[in-house]
């Protein structure tokens, strides 16, 4: 049993030292804002000790965090697009894009579904199985978001190329 | 795919380099904060007849005498006027029970309003103004020693609460995603919830429902517990010990 419960130190840095990466990235593939993506992330630490949980195990508790912050992320961006507030892409569109930020950009234009799929495959190195036990989602499901998400991010990747 | 070309592009992302200790500095004060935060009250008040009545709870709807009725609960328990005179307002609705493991679980009802409780929600970092409450209470098991130690709360319970949406997968909208919370207060042999969320009138006019069930750890829904149906029903899986309480309109 994992527990985050209480909020004790211990628990405090094994969450942030474990997690912080993978989810500020993951959060970074919804959102162009780093500092957006730090809100969420902290935001999902912040819920997780004031619920006061356990997981059954380690995976358990990696899938909340990981659902939990693509959530977060969404919900970020949905009241970012509703109050037309303006997107560090656009910020951006007026130099040419790096190559990384051409990637990044293509990402996050993405269907959200496809993204975290995309993401958790080729920068974490998951399985589809992995990844479908971490999203809830049939591992058959999973590969055909990962085949869609590429073929998207191939045809966007070409027309900036 | 290529990738290292993947892997260097996010590799090159730029966080703040004190994410993580500004991060365990914000977690550590409102650990500490929590930790001087009474947040399992105890009434002070005389108790009603909150005797196990589990013939009457089988019987009918008429159990409902033998608890708080919701209205009662929020004002009298929780201290919450607000969300008891929106009780009130909306006038009585059936209580559904139901029996979860060890527990008997009675659904006394739902609201949905603006500003009705003494404190503001936070939904990410936003006030959230229209929130939506739903009282229930919970006996048998071991909740009655549990509430000597100011320690019945779901978790300990082993039961995950959350509304649905008809329509909506069960992992994508729920008491995760709308920043539920809640409020426990034991009295007797019963503890009550005040269950909170971002308002679910949003949703209307797809069918809202609250779903209890057994579960180890936190109990995030998930395709394990529930499935949904392609006219968008939500149900409990084969081998889930819980029931799902639909939500009535006023």
């Amino acid at each position: 049993m994992v527990s985050a419960h209480n909020g004790t130190e211990e628990t405090i840095c094994r969450l942030v030292e474990t997690y912080s990466d993978m989810l500020l990235r993951l959060a970074a593939t919804r959102l162009s804002s780093t500092a957006d993506a730090e809100d969420a992330v902290q935001e999902v630490f912040l819920y997780l000790l004031e619920r006061g949980t356990s997981f059954r195990d380690a995976e358990h508790e990696k899938a909340w965090l990981i659902r939990a912050t693509l959530h977060r992320a969404s919900d970020f961006r949905k009241r970012a697009e509703a109050r037309n507030l303006p997107l560090e892409d656009a910020a951006l569109s007026a130099t040419p894009p790096d190559d990384a930020q051409a990637l990044l950009g293509a990402v996050r234009a993405l269907p959200e579904k496809y993204g975290a799929a995309v993401y958790l495959h080729y920068y974490e190195g998951y399985t589809m199985k992995e990844i479908g036990k971490l999203l809830g989602l049939p591992a058959a499901t999973v590969g055909t978001r990962l085949k869609r998400g590429r073929e998207r991010l191939k045809q966007m990747l070409e027309v900036n190329d | 795919m290529d990738e290292k070309r993947f892997k260097k592009a996010f590799d090159a992302l730029s966080f703040s380099p004190d994410f993580r200790s500004r991060t365990e500095a914000l977690l550590r004060e409102r650990a500490a904060g929590k930790e001087n935060t009474v947040t399992f009250k105890r009434s002070k008040r005389t108790i009603l007849a909150t005797a196990a009545c589990l013939a009457a709870l089988a019987a009918s709807v008429s159990a409902a005498v033998y608890w708080l009725s919701p209205s009662q609960a929020a004002r009298e328990l929780f201290d919450e006027p607000g969300v008891a005179e929106a009780f009130e307002k909306q006038g009585d609705t059936a209580v559904q029970p139901a029996r979860i493991g060890e527990y008997e679980v009675v659904f006394e009802g739902a609201v949905s309003g603006e500003n009705l409780t003494r404190h503001a929600m936070q939904l990410n970092g936003e006030i959230v103004s229209e929130s939506s409450y739903m009282v229930f209470a919970v006996s048998g098991g071991s909740i009655a020693e549990l509430n000597k130690t100011h320690s019945a709360t779901p978790t300990t319970l082993g039961l995950s609460i959350t509304p649905l949406v008809k329509g909506h997968a069960p992992w994508e909208l729920n008491a995760w995603t709308l920043g539920g919370g809640y409020t426990a207060v034991g009295q007797g042999d019963t503890v009550y919830f005040l269950f909170e969320t971002s308002s679910l009138e949003q949703f209307a006019p797809e069918e809202v429902c609250y779903a209890v069930y057994a579960c180890e750890g936190m109990g995030v829904p998930s395709t394990a517990e529930f499935s949904m149906a392609e006219d968008g029903t939500i149900t409990l899986n084969d081998g889930v010990d819980g029931a799902i309480f639909t939500v009535e309109q006023p």
